[in-house]
């Protein structure tokens, strides 16, 4: 597994010139005083693997300010050495890699694991609201292609529901006009379509069943143009009535030609052509013939000539009606063709009118045939007059024309208008069913794997503030997510037994940065199992501990070590007793100190050693007198405060800070005590040795008074020392290395209690009542 | 003396890490596809494809498979 072996960081906050640090795989213990550039390291390894610095911007700072003890973009400078291999460098804001890929690999995977926890970071997973929170625990869970996804989703759905409203709005108003001259909503080209051929059809425009709008703008094209031609062809029509009428002849035929076959049948039987011609000739012969030539019989010539006359008369009659005959059959044959005429254009252009083909029928006696014609020409002339359009469909289409005229015949640009937003509306559609299907699928996933979180929550909690030991009214807190909308992660706490919705009212500030760092432990442990040699398993915890007692950060050592080994854990802080139990729990750490801070050197960083662990070696050393005196200055205070806290001494109220000289003499007088009472290891002989550590501290501590100096000996200020280590080993648990307490304020009998993880069974280097011991080792 | 029955092994035991996408986010995912596939979505073949190849957060490419343009 990939871990950070070496980290050199310059001009980042506080730090100018550049500073290195080794880290073993199991991590860095990084102590120093407020001031010296602990954050500042860490946010220097924050910003080269996450390029963000988790601090505000420098604005209107003082330029030396900014150039010493802020970030410039152009002084940035972090380097990442990887163990087996790997690097990854920052410079300004330009991060590069090793050729090969592992620093790039490793910052991805750090970017994405959120493995730094600030102390401001405690209360804000407590103090969000509970909608902020879920948010906050998701950025935890690594979801950021389903953040992505989604925003893209939504930028996808908000562009297409833009494009769909301005289509909507193109349409519309496309369509009000069409909609004003039906006087109804038309919501589509379809709908008018529909409309325009309904109002058609109604009006006797022939558009067939289902028209495209073209064929139907023709048929109401040409329904008008008939419509607009009714008055003229209706005297078309007169006139032609009227040469019809004139076509036809005064007489009937057939009874001018039976009159003709009568008379010439009459003439016929009488021989009467051939008598009267021979008559003739025999008369004009013979002036005195007094007999008929034809009939023999005696006649005067008068009457003769008389008879003559007559049967001449009758034949000039059968010529006349002969002729007469003729030119009627010439006039019929004309009547006869005009009417065929007539009647094919009847057929062609359907202008006859049926009165006046039955007027024809009536007069002429047309022959079967014809009639059978001419009733066909009436059936098709009849269709054709209920098709021609009247004056009030003429009126009933013309808003149609209208609308037809103001849409055009071609109404593809809408229609492909609609089919855009038909597509696009089927888009949105997908979209939205796909971003509402994630949705649900991030709550589901969500609210899951922060239910077993919340078990991991209530876990650590529990290990750091366990029941067990009776004075701990607070419970472990849980995660309680809702799907409801955005979704909620509540933080209900317990206090005596009873759920607490809001674990601010009951809480202390320490155990809501427990909280805090239980969330925060959990989410990473999550993290880890869940993405296996995928997450770094790093883990920087920068000055977490700042509420938390001893005790309990004694504890928080233990769950470190314990469930998070396969970590490669950074903590810093300025706490000498957290990094000195640090020490001893995560011994594979390698720990380092900030000894002091420059305004143009920065932070100068050497292996952490305590202050005690200075003090032995200075007295091995054999080191002066001064040098002696200032090592054992060092861990003397927090010391006397320390046991003066845990043996219930009751120190004299001042105004100012409490110094050695109010902490030692009652100490002193309380350590008597306790060892006459056997509580504690005998240590008078210990307490006599240090002697006054007042005088100490005003000769050779912080101040340092030369003249008392110069009058000082080596060997009774190494007693002193020797003896004051021993009075702290006599007082330390050999387990956890913290100074022991009484486990009961009140009840002395209840013995002495330590940082150990049941709290009650200090192991100390010597016996009750026996300090001998200590003093010989 | 009956044989105390071996631990059923988790249900994720053999869940096989998505190559690009965090365990959080392949369920996610995952969950959001079986819900699609529930819907009988016509495109869902294409979808797991897309998260096969640790495209699908890539929302422009969803919008081609829906549109069609996707080969």
């Amino acid at each position: 597994m990939t871990t950070i072996r070496r980290v050199t960081v310059a001009g980042i906050r506080g730090v100018r010139s550049p500073v290195t640090v080794d880290l073993t795989p199991h991590g860095l213990l990084l102590r120093g005083d407020n001031g010296t550039g602990k954050s500042s390291l860490v946010q220097g390894i924050s910003l080269a693997l996450t390029g963000q610095l988790g601090t505000p911007a420098g604005a209107n700072l003082p330029p030396e300010f900014v150039r010493h003890h802020r970030e410039k973009d152009d002084a940035k400078h972090v380097v990442i050495e990887l163990a087996p291999r790997g690097r990854i460098e920052l410079r300004g804001e330009k991060v590069t890699f090793d050729d090969e890929g592992h620093g790039e690999a490793f910052r991805d995977a750090a970017r994405r694991s959120a493995p730094f926890l600030r102390r401001d970071e405690l209360l804000r997973v407590v103090t969000q609201e509970n909608t902020t929170r879920l948010r906050y625990f998701e950025g935890f869970l690594d979801l950021g292609p389903v953040e992505r996804l989604e925003s893209g989703l939504r930028e996808r759905r908000l562009k297409l529901a833009d494009s769909i409203r301005r289509r909507t709005h193109t349409i519309e108003q496309q369509l009000a006009g069409p909609a004003r001259i039906l006087g109804t909503d038309v919501s589509s080209t379809t709908a008018l379509q529909n409309a325009v051929m309904g109002r058609a059809r109604a009006a006797g425009v022939e558009v067939g069943a289902a028209p495209t709008w073209p064929e139907a703008c023709a048929a109401l094209r040409d329904f008008m143009q008939r419509g607009a031609a009714l008055p003229g062809q209706r005297e078309e029509l007169a006139r032609a009535r009227a040469r019809t009428d004139a076509l036809v002849p005064p007489d009937h035929p057939a009874k001018l030609l039976g009159s003709l076959r009568a008379a010439e049948q009459k003439a016929a039987e009488g021989n009467l052509v051939e008598l009267l011609e021979e008559a003739l000739e025999i008369v004009k012969e013979d002036p005195e013939l007094k007999t008929c030539p034809v009939c023999e019989q005696s006649v005067g010539r008068r009457a003769l000539t008389k008879r003559l006359k007559e049967r001449l008369g009758a034949l000039q009659e059968v010529q006349e009606i002969r002729g007469r005959a003729q030119e009627l059959a010439g006039e019929w044959g004309g009547f006869i063709k005009g009417l065929a005429e007539a009647e094919q254009a009847a057929f062609e252009e359907c202008e006859l009118d049926s009165v006046l083909l039955e007027d024809l029928a009536a007069r002429a006696g047309l022959s079967r045939v014809m009639l059978a014609r001419k009733k066909r020409v009436l059936a098709k002339l009849d269709t054709d007059l209920k098709r021609f359009p009247d004056q009030a469909a003429t009126l009933a289409a013309e808003p149609l024309v209208r609308l037809v005229r103001a849409m055009g015949e071609d109404l593809g640009p809408l229609e492909l208008e609609e089919r855009e937003l038909a597509r696009e509306e089927d888009l949105l559609a997908k979209l939205h069913r796909i971003e509402k299907a994630v949705a649900d699928a991030r709550k589901t996933v969500v609210t899951r794997t922060l239910s077993g979180i919340s078990g991991l929550v209530t876990k650590f909690y529990e290990l750091i503030h366990p029941q067990t030991a009776g004075d701990e009214p607070t419970g472990a807190p849980q995660i309680r997510v809702t799907r409801h909308g955005k979704g909620t992660a509540m933080l209900l706490g317990t206090f005596d037994g009873a759920e607490v919705e809001d674990p601010r009212h009951v809480y202390s500030d320490g155990h809501l940065d427990t909280v805090g760092l239980c969330i925060f432990l959990a989410l990473r442990r999550s993290r880890a199992d869940r993405e296996g040699n995928r997450d770094p398993k790093l883990m920087v915890l920068d000055d977490v501990v700042g509420s938390i007692d001893a005790c309990h950060f004694g504890r928080l050592l233990e769950v470190l070590r314990d469930e998070f080994a396969d970590h490669q854990i950074v903590l810093a802080s300025h706490n000498e007793l957290f990094m000195k139990m640090a020490r001893m729990s995560l011994t594979n750490a390698k720990a380092m100190a900030i000894k002091s801070w420059s305004l143009n050197a920065g932070p100068r960083v050497v292996p952490h050693v305590s202050a005690l662990d200075d003090l032995r070696a200075k007295l091995a050393n054999s080191a002066d007198v001064e040098e002696i005196a200032r090592a054992m200055s060092a861990p003397l205070e927090p010391f006397l405060q320390d046991a003066c806290h845990g043996f219930v001494v009751a120190v004299p109220y001042c105004h100012e800070d409490l110094t050695v000289a109010d902490y030692w003499p009652p100490l002193r007088k309380k350590l008597s005590d306790l060892a006459k009472e056997r509580i504690l290891p005998r240590l008078d002989h210990l307490l006599n040795a240090i002697g006054e550590l007042e005088f100490f501290r005003n000769s050779f501590g912080a101040h340092s008074n030369p003249q008392l100096l110069a009058g000082a000996a080596l060997q009774p200020v190494e007693r002193a020392a020797t003896a004051f280590l021993q009075l702290v080993e006599a007082l330390s648990c050999v387990a956890c290395g913290a100074v022991v307490r009484l486990r009961n304020r009140r009840d002395k009998k209840a013995g002495l209690g330590c940082q150990c993880p049941n709290g009650a069974a200090p192991q100390l280097r010597c016996q009750n009542g026996t300090a001998q011991g200590v003093v010989e080792s | 003396m009956p044989r105390k029955p071996a631990p059923k092994p988790p249900a994720d035991a053999n869940r096989v890490a998505h190559p690009v996408y965090s365990e959080a986010t392949a369920a996610t995912f995952r969950a959001a596809l079986d819900t699609l596939a529930a819907k009988r979505d016509p495109n869902h073949a294409a979808l797991v494809a897309l998260f096969d190849d640790g495209r699908f957060d890539d929302a422009a490419a969803i919008e081609q498979i829906f549109t069609g343009a996707a080969q």
